[in-house]
């Protein structure tokens, strides 16, 4: 729900010429989007490369979107989209399962993919899930739920602020003392 | 970096970044990679948290090849813009049902069969059966008519507008004038009643 009204202004600060702010959606969404396209095209090189597509055709696309269904729900159709092209092209069938296409969410809960990577990306991708994981669990009991309840339930800070009934601003306060707190443990793996 | 550029990056990540101070962030980010490095962390914790991290794209160059590719993309001009196209297609649609009312008028007046130029009226045993397809009622006849001229001239005055502005445009460009997509058409009505001294 945030995140639509978030990705919506984002979307119109692109669709008004200001591209960093396409930045942040390929920041926020190429994770997601690479996982995606790896279970068509499961060669993590090549899903980088569609996934890459999918992100310049949506930018193109861009000024046509009207906000209409969440821009996430918009990418990840034409990340299925690309990444069946591409099959197609490449004249490889396309796996005979199929993701709900209606519904992104309950892919997420679907199935992870067996994401495979180089051995030195593997490693740091474990050493940071470590280094997140453990810093999470370190934090004082009102940062973590909030911290929790906003990336993994996906709560705006106003229902954060109803369930751990306390002000707006506190959940705000709460919620970036939490990523610095986390930030500090992973920007010298990072850097 | 201050803490409330860090705090700002938190919110705007949350979607509860008021909107002129988002056009702020926006611009900073533009310029200032500590930030849009700090954001890019503040994602990978959440994508982590969420069992979603993709450990291909730690080292960043996935984001930063997009943007380059992005960069040397013009935008594409906004959906408004494309009246041109819109105004195109109607014209199209208007033609193609121009011509086939054209066409439905002439088999309709040339399906009045006349029995002498059919060669059959004489002809012995043969029994002739003369009918008539009834004439379209006036005002259909008067539609279709008007329709169709309507139509062509429409046709004509987009064809002759593509024309101008295809030259208009190719002009400008030569001159260094930038496009300007969004500007609305100027009335025809107003420019027909312009006077020459």
């Amino acid at each position: 729900m945030a995140g639509r009204a978030d990705d919506w202004q984002l979307v119109q600060r692109v669709q008004g010429g200001d591209k960093t702010a396409f930045d942040v959606l390929v920041l926020k969404y190429q994770h997601k989007i690479v996982k995606l396209v790896m279970r068509y095209v499961q060669d993590p090189s090549e899903s980088q490369d569609v996934a890459q597509e999918a992100f310049i055709k949506a930018y193109k696309a861009l000024p046509n979107f009207r906000g209409e269904s969440a821009f996430y729900t918009w990418l990840y159709r034409i990340a299925i989209n690309t990444a069946k092209n591409y099959l197609v092209a490449r004249k490889r069938r396309p796996l005979d399962y199929d993701v709900d296409l209606q519904d992104p969410t309950q892919y997420e809960m679907q199935a992870r993919v067996s994401e495979v990577a180089t051995p030195e990306g593997h490693a740091l991708g474990e050493e940071v899930r470590e280094v997140v994981v453990e810093a999470v669990e370190k934090l004082p009991e009102d940062l973590r739920m909030a911290i929790i309840l906003r990336e993994i339930e996906g709560m705006s800070y106003e229902e954060i602020a109803q369930a751990m009934d306390c002000p707006v601003g506190t959940v705000r306060s709460r919620i970036f003392r939490a990523r610095e707190a986390i930030d500090s443990r992973l920007r010298p793996l990072l850097d | 970096m201050s803490d409330s550029v860090n705090k700002q990056l938190s919110s705007c990540l949350d979607g509860e970044l008021p909107l002129e101070e988002a056009a702020m962030l926006m611009k900073r980010l533009g310029r200032d990679s500590r930030s849009r490095a700090a954001l890019t962390r503040y994602i990978l914790m959440g994508e982590v948290m969420r069992d979603g991290l993709v450990p291909g794209l730690l080292n960043g160059n996935f984001a930063q090849r997009v943007s380059e590719e992005i960069s040397s993309e013009e935008f594409p001009p906004s959906g408004r813009s494309s009246w041109r196209g819109k105004v195109q297609k109607l014209v199209a649609g208007a033609g193609v049902a121009a011509a086939v009312a054209a066409v439905a008028l002439v088999s309709l007046q040339t399906a009045i069969v006349d029995p002498d130029q059919t060669g059959l009226s004489g002809q012995g045993n043969v029994e002739t059966i003369s009918y008539t397809v009834p004439e379209p009622p006036d005002r259909l006849n008067s539609y279709l008519v008007r329709h169709g001229t309507q139509a062509a001239m429409a046709r004509n005055s987009s064809w002759t507008r593509v024309v101008t502005d295809e030259a208009s445009d190719a002009a400008e460009r030569s001159q260094g004038v930038p496009e300007i997509d969004d500007v609305a058409p100027e009335p025809e009505a107003v420019n027909a009643k312009k006077v020459t001294p």
